[in-house]
């Protein structure tokens, strides 16, 4: 066969212990693991949900991750239109988990970057993009179709506290705070125009445990911004806190009747005041309405300017008319006012209004008699405003009461410039009542004192000579004068300029 | 008329050490000849060749799927997280404009591993029926799939690097995927397949058995 020497013979070795069969251990062990990946993947994938959206801004199919309390809990897989193309419909995926979240009122919405004026929300999105938030109901009706929400909600479900509407005339941010003791205790929630247009209802969250002081005699108001109020009482600035300068706010408080101190039911309605003052006044349930005609200028005197009686505020004005008689050619002011006797009332402490069954009308009538006038005074010097001051006048003149006028007419007495008036007719009378005839040995007694009166003018001519014209104490003298005219015209100027634009107390002037 | 081979004329050759072996008078009772130079069993064909392969490559058909199908890389940013599979990070180069890389790792690591699982599939197939014809053309086929197996290792190496690059602390991070493994055992499989598979059975139909 071959030349050469034949290869060496092979050697018997042991026979090896590995069994053939124990290769297929491997794609058995493959098999388990991958059905085992598979299973992992299969479980992993939870439900499928749509949610309507207005717009997808910011939304990115297969990247917007759904959060729940910033949880990662699913992520959009598709983005489409409904089919009139009215919103933007987006699929998406949730882990398993999920499953049971899915019920009628689950909340959907986009969180992005906002800016509002009181907070700025979702800055993370600035960098990893929006995604859509949502908040577990606690509905039992499962539900996979939603609507989004176009913005967050303000309270996420599950936050203890309790609900409760305020109505009022003017809306209040969504969002904005609620203050208990200058403690923020809740947020608005929603602020919606009534369906008549005439009111608006502000929904209100407050927060356990501060929901319990809530009861149903609680006031609330508005702590909205710089309160800058000028009446009689002069200038008064309000503040509630730095955020309700920007956003405005509410804040509440218990009401001054200690009766009933029940908690408010969830939903409770309540009326939301224009400021604590207006919230915390008693509640006036009767109020006679009269009239006070004025023939004198009504300037400085404004709709809702105080009644008063000797200082007590008893009503308000209501309106404010003119009158024009043409048999007379003259014109007349009628005041509408607006009494509410309970304010008496509550402060008397002896005695009784109601002794004597009698009409309104009678008792006006009576008080009438006995000098009652309404009088157009000045509240305070530095604004101007005037109010109306009823007081016992019982040497006014008498006048003829007028039983078919409706609403009753309180007269009035001149006041102001018009006072110098009452009080030169009342010397006037005086002077006539005087016994002239019986004077004549006085004269000489009137000579003496008038001798005297020329001694005592030429003292004060002396002394006031001594004040040159060219004296350092007369230049003095002039320079405060008109330092002080000077001071009085800025202040005139500044409180015409708040009462005009209050807001420039924020802004300064423009 | 037959041509002579190593087998009918009773030589063996030793895989390891090249030496050429008799085993001719070995008694038929031992059947365990062994090399004279390095005692290395030797044997006219591999063991169990093609039930070996066969395992072998079944295994990594499994594994191919959840390779593909789960994600490869988990990158953790503040931009957000990302799960990648070998197919959307393709996906992404490409629609970021990268389509030479998206069209590499797209034959790199897909289409290569899935090649070789089908070839060598086909291979086994032919010579469990013993086919007769183009057997050049399976020959080459096999020497191809033993060259390139190794190239498909690149998609876990560039995987393990940027996992340990990338780890800006609390700022992003790759981590590898449930992927990785399944792909790597899939490379790993497929190669000791490939080795499993005795190339001499593509000829044996026409040289030993005619």
């Amino acid at each position: 066969m071959s030349d050469g020497p034949d290869p060496p013979e092979a050697v018997v070795v042991p026979r090896s212990r590995f069994l053939p069969e124990l290769i297929w251990a491997i794609p058995v062990v493959a098999a388990l693991i991958g059905g085992w990946l598979a299973v992992r993947a299969i479980r992993s994938h939870g439900p499928t949900i749509t949610i309507s959206f207005r717009d997808a801004a910011g939304l990115v199919a297969g990247k917007t991750k759904l959060r729940y309390r910033d949880v990662e809990v699913g992520e959009v897989r598709d983005i489409g239109f409904s089919p009139d193309r009215a919103t933007v419909v987006i699929t998406a995926e949730l882990v398993r988990e999920a499953g049971p979240w899915l019920v009628e009122d689950t909340r959907f919405w986009a969180v992005r970057a906002r800016v509002a004026a009181g907070e700025v929300t979702g800055l993370e999105t600035l960098l990893s993009g929006a995604y859509i938030g949502l908040d577990v109901g606690s509905s039992r009706r499962a539900r996979r179709e939603f609507i989004g929400l176009e913005e967050a909600p303000i309270v996420s479900g599950g936050t203890p506290g309790r609900a409760f509407v305020a109505r009022g005339a003017r809306a209040i941010g969504v969002g904005s705070p609620i203050f208990f003791h200058r403690m923020q205790v809740g947020q608005v929630t929603t602020s919606e125009l009534d369906a008549d247009g005439r009111q608006v209802s502000i929904g209100l969250f407050v927060r356990a445990p501060f929901d319990r002081y809530v009861t149903t005699s609680t006031r609330f108001w508005e702590a909205g911004g710089v309160r800058a109020t000028l009446d009689t009482a002069g200038v008064k600035i309000e503040v509630e806190s730095l955020v309700t300068l920007l956003v405005g706010g509410i804040s509440f408080e218990p009401g001054p009747d200690t009766g009933d101190v029940s908690p408010a039911p969830t939903g409770h309605r309540f009326v939301l005041f224009r400021s604590r003052d207006e919230a915390m006044k008693q509640p006036d349930t009767e109020a006679e309405n009269y009239t006070v005609v004025f023939r004198q200028t009504v300037r400085g005197l404004a709709i809702g300017a105080p009644v008063e009686f000797r200082g007590i505020a008893l009503g308000e004005v209501t309106g404010i008319g003119l009158d024009y008689d043409p048999a007379t050619l003259d014109f007349a002011t009628p005041v509408e006012v607006r009494i509410y006797p309970g304010r008496l009332r509550a402060r008397l402490r002896h005695g009784s209004l109601d002794d004597q069954p009698e009409s309104a009308q009678a008792r006006l009538r009576r008080l009438v008699d006995r000098g009652l006038r309404a009088q157009l005074r000045s509240g305070s010097l530095l604004t101007g405003q005037k109010f109306v001051a009823l007081d016992f006048f019982p040497n006014a003149p008498r006048v003829k009461f007028d039983p078919v006028r409706r609403p009753d007419e309180i007269p009035a007495l001149p006041t102001g410039g018009d006072d110098l008036q009452t009080s030169l007719a009342a010397v006037a009378r005086k002077v006539e009542r005087l016994p002239l005839d019986d004077v004549g040995p006085l004269i000489g007694d009137v000579r003496q004192v008038m001798a005297k009166a020329d001694r005592a003018l030429s003292d004060a001519d002396r002394v006031v000579s001594q004040f040159s014209p060219t004296s350092p104490q007369r230049a003095d003298f002039d320079e405060a004068l008109q330092q002080i005219a000077r001071a009085a015209r800025s202040v005139s100027g500044l409180a015409d300029t708040l009462e005009r634009h209050p807001e420039s107390l924020i802004r300064g002037r423009r | 008329m037959r041509p002579p081979t190593a087998a009918r004329a009773g030589l063996l050759l030793c895989p390891a050490c090249g030496m050429l072996n008799r085993c001719g008078r070995t008694p038929p009772v031992l059947r365990r000849p062994g090399c004279a130079h390095c005692g290395l069993h030797l044997r006219a064909r591999k063991p169990h060749s093609q039930s070996r392969a066969l395992a072998l490559l079944l295994a990594a058909a499994i594994l191919y799927a959840p390779a593909n199908l789960l994600p490869i890389l988990e990158t953790s940013s503040p931009f957000g997280s990302q799960r990648d599979t070998i197919l959307s990070g393709a996906k992404f180069l490409w629609n970021g404009g990268a389509w030479p890389l998206a069209v590499v790792i797209l034959i790199a690591s897909i289409l290569i591993p899935l090649g070789k699982l089908l070839t060598l599939g086909a291979l086994l197939y032919s010579v469990h029926r013993r086919w007769r014809g183009a057997c050049l053309t399976r020959a080459r086929l096999y020497r191809m799939l033993e060259r390139i197996g190794r190239w498909s290792m690149t998609d876990i190496f560039v995987a393990a690097i940027l996992t340990k690059l990338v780890q800006l602390r609390g700022l992003a991070r790759i981590t590898v995927g449930p992927a990785a493994i399944a792909f790597g055992a899939v490379v790993v499989l497929t190669m000791m397949a490939t080795r499993a598979f005795d190339p001499r059975f593509i000829w044996d139909p026409e040289t030993v058995e005619a």
